[in-house]
């Protein structure tokens, strides 16, 4: 069969549908256990282009040190080129390949499908640049690894809404503590969901 | 084992109905009866309870005051507990006990009515949130709809840490993803 390339929103979240708490804190889904499988990397294995807000990037800058070592977004990413949509300036990761952009998400998306060569986009968050690809139907597929943590308040998952027929669970896999949880979106949700559940099988899976 | 459970429909963000209190969004999903695990799920309850806004909701939804005959198509003889500051129409025939404050007490009551068989925390967030509090939350089932709302009632709008819960089942029944979770003490 034709493999085309997907979009993905691929993140942990809360039960509750929270991403980071309201410290910007991801301090919580780090106790969890995640068992002796992350599918983490078999996930991006499958990418060739990602994409994130400022404040994951922030975020990602901070917690993983990557002004005083860089080599550390290498170790994580390799040279697959990130787009970063900021309306700041940021400060850039030395020899990361980063393209720091603003506005229209759809412009950036032809960018990324061409720089991917075949392979998926990653979209790594936050929930409102997501919503954003969502809102433009670029958004193919959502993976969320739900962790076993209420948070009551933070960075929301997805803030749209998002009726059943533009969304259909494909698959459902437990991984130590977490239950991840994979849904077709959109116009693969819509062309049947029994089609779109056959045709995200036959894939090369995203995790075993 | 008694236990007392927190078994609710959720999207995928964590609302329990959407702003405008409706569940429009989750009845349109398709999906037989088959596969729906709430029949098997009910036969183990011996009480249940809800909030006040669940009541006033189930009341409106299925015109209960027209047809008060389809509470017991629902839930039997089943006792049921309403949590509420306000005065609530009662439903004929049905058995509801009207209390309000702490849920501990109520917890005992409901215990000794269920007579061996589990509590059923109907919703909203905020009740099931305070049997958490108490230490009184054994298990959480949600079936996560494949829906987002990005606004509505809060699942659980409580922090608990993983500590606390354990994903015990995942499964997938047509559209809806089933969680379970063990839901362990509050940290002292």
């Amino acid at each position: 069969m034709i493999v085309v390339a997907k979009t993905q929103y691929y993140t942990a979240a809360s039960l509750d549908g929270f991403i980071a708490d309201q410290d910007n804190s991801l301090d919580w889904l780090f106790e969890v256990d995640e068992g002796t499988d992350n599918p983490f990397g078999a996930f991006f294995a499958g990418v060739g282009a990602f994409a994130m807000g400022a404040t994951t990037y922030e975020w990602v800058l901070k917690n993983d040190n990557l002004l005083e070592e860089p080599e550390n977004w290498h170790e994580m990413y390799g040279e697959k080129p990130c787009w970063v949509f900021t309306h700041r300036e940021l400060a850039l990761v030395p020899d990361a390949n980063i393209f720091m952009v603003s506005g229209d998400v759809r412009r950036v998306h032809e960018a990324m499908v061409v720089a991917a060569q075949g392979r998926n986009v990653w979209l790594v968050g936050g929930g409102d640049l997501v919503g954003e690809f969502a809102d433009q139907g670029l958004l193919d597929e959502i993976i969320v690894g739900l962790a076993p943590v209420t948070l009551g308040a933070g960075a929301p998952l997805l803030p749209r809404r998002l009726p059943a027929q533009q969304l259909a669970l494909t698959g459902v896999n437990q991984l130590g503590q977490f239950a991840y949880l994979t849904y077709a979106v959109g116009s693969l949700a819509e062309f049947g969901r029994h089609k779109a559940a056959d045709a995200l099988a036959a894939r090369e899976p995203a995790y075993h | 084992m008694t236990k007392t459970q927190y078994y609710t429909a959720t999207s995928i963000d964590g609302f329990i109905a959407d702003q405008d209190n409706s569940l429009d969004w989750l009845f349109e999903i398709g999906g037989g009866a088959a596969d729906n695990p709430f029949a098997e799920f009910f036969a183990d309850v011996g009480a249940f309870a809800m909030g006040a806004t669940t009541y006033e909701w189930v009341l409106e939804h299925d015109q209960l005051l027209e047809q008060p005959l389809k509470w017991a198509d629902y839930y039997g003889e089943t006792s049921a507990w309403v949590f509420t500051h306000r005065q609530l129409t009662p439903i004929p025939g049905a058995t509801l006990n009207f209390v309000q404050g702490d849920v501990r007490p109520v917890h005992d009551a409901m215990m000794r009515a269920a007579a061996g068989k589990n509590v059923w925390l109907v919703g909203g967030g905020e009740l099931a949130g305070a049997f958490a509090d108490a230490g009184l939350l054994d298990e959480i089932i949600l079936g996560i709809a494949p829906v987002a709302l990005g606004a509505g009632a809060p699942l659980l709008p409580r922090r608990i840490g993983s500590s606390r819960l354990s994903l015990e089942k995942l499964e997938k029944r047509g559209e809806f993803g089933y969680l379970t979770y063990r839901v362990g003490a509050p940290e002292a």
